[in-house]
């Protein structure tokens, strides 16, 4: 924290930062017309691809009896896995007292807040009857991990909200009182969501107090959202998937992902939005550290997961395994292991790689092997179930998504990505009172009237 | 004497069913693939072919469309299952010769598509140097069902008799339980199912799974309408090589679908060495599997593929 | 189906059936000229019908139904004029060598076995008609009682004589059978002394019902016309020990008999979560409060 200002310096440099922050907000061109208007035509090709899949019938996609679940599966995967980056860096790192991550925090639990919500929404894309989706609070049963990763997922999500809107008060309290050039209709939304900020004594505590439990809470929370998801394939009797390390295993792969996912945000938000100052050339340092770390972590389990079966090789372990390291899948395997793993850890050990435009470049990298990843996970383990795949024709032995899939698939991504531009449009993406509070500006300059006002 | 008791009657039932099949449109489904109606004649008589293979011609006033329990009492029935029973089934692989009746008559009674099977006669081979053979592979019916142990929505669950069966008034295809049988044993409606329309508006039997539904799940159970009825699942009687056993554990019995011999069940796995499939996962199957030795057909044709492994 | 079926039958035998077959199966003539050794009699027919039953029956039907599997070439029908054409001795070389599909029996069956299935499969020739005296069945009754605690069955059988008087029927076999849900199960057999009477003693460990209920069911063998003795709900059997699957909660189970330690752990987590995140929105309108004063 920076030593105390002087009034005067406190409500200049207030007016920068805030003027910095929420340009996000204000800042309105072509580029940002253009860029909605992509995704939207993407969400709409999307449903129309949905459609016509509830239509035909799930045959739409590649999948069939012995693959039966496929790249929507690994989609959700991925997308759990992303989402866990917010409790990672918003409660442990904060509970931890790592200074840095703050600014930090809102852009993953912006990230967080969209990949569980496309998630819930692609689990419910995958189902041959989205229509009875009412039977699994009528009917749910207890014993079936589904159950659990339906709660978990809708705990998660909303424990995410709550934990992005709640140091996000007094941002609203500010956006209310200070911002101008905005719709009318979007100051009443603000209005509104900041409950009668008055910024005293009480509602501060009880900010963090609700804060420190929330941070709490999100731990065994977050940890069970991909322990329950990675129990989907565990719980199987199925080679690949039948292991006891899938929970840890799948936790630290999504914080690979979540990683890479916050640093590409970032770096857009940096560029687009000016935030130089802001998303420092240290915070992408300290991101590419911890994505070393994290990666380090996930080479840990890979060996763990690849080494102990394949020093036994038995049958279906060893055919599964086979097909991975020098099959059909072994080009997808080696790169999600190599791309994916292995080189980010090497590059980002020089610090060179761990300034802002190469962390985005290795962080896209790794993000795409962390979806294949995903599909290296799910389908190769359903293409060689125990007994031989016979009498049905050729399309059902192996799996390649189709086009209408493709299409279904993306608007994950669209949608995800439409959620994060509105949270960019309509909220700071750092929380403004905290980074002013971090450049020690008093509290109380926060709810003064602008002077120019 | 006793054994005669039901043949008049059961016979104007199963008469009664098909017409009763007939007047919705639909050539047959309830009864074994043989029985249709060939010809209304004027006079109101009309003749038909019943499952055993002869024609005869009955008045038509003297049948009465079968009677079939509404939807909520048939999914409950078919919930409870059959008190005191417990179906087992022994497959005797030496003498499967791949002859696929099974295979043809499930598909018919269940109303599934080519691709589609409940029973799937599988070419087997063990190891590397060991002898290929058939192996017909139905549903295990499992008395640790890891299918009903994920289900989210008790669509798929096991009843009393041992049957794992499926609700696909339910089920809301999450293939959940595909992922979790290690027997491949499920299929999923992936498109409109056969014949669709010309089933539209019949109302659901759960112990048939008929008629299919988009989007569900399906799969073996042991013909349980038949059983109901006091008959053998369609794989077991439609197979002309004796192959498959079949009966209730309870009363250490069971019985030859084509030559009608029935023994016990106990002596008959005792003495030849029965074993379950892959009974290393846990999941206490209810099919056991005569070893395929003292074949009575050699294994024919070429090996699809080698090793055990698809 | 069929025709799917039909096409990987034909796949399945069309390649050796290039090499080794031609439309007409030729027969040494000294094969073709052999005559059958064992006579022409109902016992001998009879045995051939049960030993077709067995080894044919699969590929070439029941007789006269031309329900035979569509393989390549076709296996006639037994009755049908391409089959009755053969000599004897052309059927006992065919059966004996096999070809294509039809697999040699040299091996599998006896040579006496296979001339009774040659029997049989003659007794459909026109030119036999009348060789066969069908043997009217001799009419006869059973009687029978249980001692359900001794476990034993007195039983006795009786034939009508000349005079139409029913006289004790010495050294008959009867056969005593189960009743089970698709068919009756044997127990055992017994033969009547010379008067006529027989006993049975009840198998311990023969199970019934949950009771130890049986239906029992006494016959004479083929060749008496007899009604079968039929005994129902005798207490005399070994209560079977019926399984209940839903004695355990298990896992598998629904939910009102699954294990507590999972609804409760699933409720106790899911509960607590949610009480606390309800606890937070509390926070949340105490803000809200706490901006009014």
């Amino acid at each position: 924290m920076n030593e105390i200002k002087s009034p005067e310096e406190s409500r200049k440099s207030l007016d920068r930062i805030f003027r910095d922050l929420t340009r996000s907000i204000t800042h309105r061109d072509e580029m940002s017309r253009f860029w909605l208007f992509i995704l939207v035509m993407f969400a709409i090709v999307g449903v129309w691809g949905f459609i016509i899949q509830i239509q035909r019938g799930l045959g739409v996609t590649g999948m069939r009896d012995y693959v039966s679940w496929g790249a929507y599966i690994a989609n959700f995967v991925f997308f759990v896995a992303v989402s866990l980056i917010g409790f990672l860096i918003s409660s442990t790192l904060h509970l931890l007292k790592i200074e840095w991550s703050k600014p930090i925090s809102r852009v993953a639990e912006q990230v967080a807040i969209a990949a569980v919500a496309m998630a819930g929404l692609i689990i419910v894309m995958d189902m041959g009857r989205p229509d009875r989706l009412q039977n699994v609070f009528l009917h749910g049963r207890f014993a079936s991990p589904i159950l659990w990763d339906l709660t978990v997922v809708t705990t998660y999500l909303v424990i995410s909200v709550l934990l992005f809107y709640l140091p996000l008060i007094p941002d609203l309290a500010l956006l209310r009182d200070r911002l101008t050039g905005v719709p009318e209709i979007q100051k009443k939304i603000y209005t509104v969501l900041a409950l009668g900020w008055k910024g005293n004594e009480e509602q501060y505590r009880l900010v963090t107090h609700a804060m420190r439990i929330l941070m709490i809470l999100i731990i065994p929370v977050g940890l069970s959202i991909h322990t329950v998801t990675s129990w989907l394939f565990a719980s199987t009797l199925r080679a690949g998937w039948d292991t006891t390390i899938f929970g840890p295993y799948f936790v630290s792969g999504a914080f690979v992902a979540g990683t890479a996912a916050v640093v590409m945000v970032m770096f857009v938000y940096r560029l687009r939005y000016r935030l130089k100052n802001y998303f420092t050339h240290h915070h992408f340092d300290m991101m590419g550290k911890l994505l070393v770390f994290v990666c380090l972590v996930y080479l840990y389990f890979n060996i763990n997961e690849f080494l102990v079966p394949g020093y036994k090789m038995r049958l279906h372990e060893g055919i599964h395994l086979r097909e991975l390291f020098a099959g059909g899948y072994s080009r997808m395997f080696w790169f999600v292991q190599i791309a994916g793993l292995i080189l980010p850890i090497f590059l980002l050990l020089f610090k060179y790689f761990r300034r802002p435009f190469p962390m985005f470049l290795i962080s896209f990298l790794v993000l795409v092997a962390s979806w294949f990843k995903r599909y290296v996970i799910v389908i190769p383990t359903m293409e060689h179930p125990h007994l031989p795949v016979q009498n049905v024709p050729d399309y059902f032995k192996h799996y390649a998504p189709t086009s209408n899939e493709i299409v279904i698939l993306l608007f994950g991504f669209v949608g995800a990505l439409i959620i994060i531009t509105l949270l960019a449009k309509l909220f700071p993406v750092i929380s403004i009172w905290e980074y002013a509070h971090q450049q020690g500006i008093d509290k109380k300059y926060l709810t003064e009237k602008p002077e120019n006002q | 004497m006793e054994q005669n008791y039901n043949t008049r009657r059961s016979f104007l039932k199963s008469l009664g069913v098909t017409l009763g099949v007939a007047g919705l449109g639909v050539s047959s489904g309830v009864l074994t693939s043989c029985s249709k109606v060939s010809s209304v004649s004027p006079e109101g008589k009309i003749r038909l072919l019943t499952p055993g293979g002869t024609l005869v011609e009955v008045d038509a006033s003297q049948l009465t469309p079968a009677e079939m329990p509404s939807l909520t009492d048939n999914q409950k029935r078919g919930r409870l299952g059959m008190e005191g029973k417990s179906w087992v089934m022994v497959i005797d692989l030496s003498k499967c010769r791949n002859a696929r009746q099974c295979m043809a008559a499930c598909q018919n009674h269940h109303q599934l598509r080519p691709e589609q099977h409940h029973i799937n006669v599988l070419q087997m081979q063990d190891a590397e140097h060991t002898a290929p053979y058939y192996m017909p592979k139905p549903c295990m019916h499992c008395d640790n069902p890891p299918c009903t142990k994920v289900c989210p929505v008790n669509a798929t669950f096991k009843r009393a008799d041992g049957i794992v069966l499926i609700d696909n008034e339910r089920c809301i295809g999450c293939r959940f339980c595909i992922a979790a049988c290690p027997y491949s044993a499920r299929v999923f409606n992936w498109f409109e199912p056969r014949d669709a329309e010309k089933y539209e508006g019949v109302t659901y039997n759960i112990e048939a799974n008929v008629p299919q539904k988009k989007g569900t799940i399906s799969k073996c159970l042991f013909s349980a309408d038949l059983l109901r009825d006091g008959k053998l699942p369609s794989c077991v009687s439609a197979c002309p090589n004796s192959v498959y056993w079949f009966g209730d554990r309870n009363e250490d019995a069971v019985t030859n679908g084509t030559t009608k011999e029935t023994v016990s069940f106990s002596k008959l796995i005792r003495d030849n060495g029965a074993y379950t499939l892959m009974e290393e996962l846990g999941t206490k199957p209810r099919v056991y599997y005569l070893p395929p030795k003292n074949r009575t057909f050699p294994f024919e044709g070429e090996l699809i593929e080698k090793g055990h492994q698809g | 189906m069929r025709k799917f079926f039909f096409l990987s039958a034909a796949v399945l035998f069309l390649l050796p059936g290039l090499q080794g077959f031609s439309q007409v199966w030729e027969v040494p003539a000294d094969q073709d000229a052999l005559k059958n050794p064992s006579a022409f009699n109902n016992e001998n027919v009879k045995a051939g019908r049960e030993l077709y039953n067995t080894h044919c029956k699969s590929c070439h039907g029941d007789p006269g139904k031309n329900n035979a599997l569509p393989l390549v070439p076709p296996p006639p029908d037994v009755t049908s004029e391409q089959m009755l054409q053969n000599s004897e001795g052309a059927l006992f070389y065919k059966i004996t060598t096999g070809r294509v599909a039809m697999p040699a029996f040299e091996t599998t069956l006896t040579e006496e076995q296979r001339w009774r299935i040659v029997s049989f499969m003659k007794s459909f020739d026109p030119a036999n008609e009348g060789l066969l005296v069908k043997e009217e069945p001799v009419k006869a009754r059973l009687q029978g009682a249980a001692d359900e605690t001794a476990k034993v069955l007195t039983l006795s059988a009786q034939t009508l004589n000349a005079s139409g008087e029913w006289m004790p029927l010495p050294h008959a076999d009867l056969f005593i059978s189960a009743k089970r849900t698709f068919g009756s199960l044997a127990i055992g057999q017994a033969k009547t002394n010379g008067s006529g009477h027989a006993e049975f003693k009840f198998p311990e460990e023969f199970k019934g019902d949950w009771e130890g209920l049986v239906d029992l069911r006494v016959t004479l063998g083929e060749d008496f016309s007899c009604d079968p003795l039929v005994m129902n709900r005798l207490k005399i059997a070994a209560p079977a020990d019926t399984e209940n699957l839903f004695a355990d909660r298990v896992l598998w189970s629904t939910n009102d008999r699954t294990q507590w330690w999972l609804i409760l752990a699933y409720l106790g987590v899911v509960g607590g979560v949610w009480l606390v995140i309800g606890y937070v929105i509390f926070q949340i309108l105490k803000i809200y409060k706490a901006g009014k004063e």
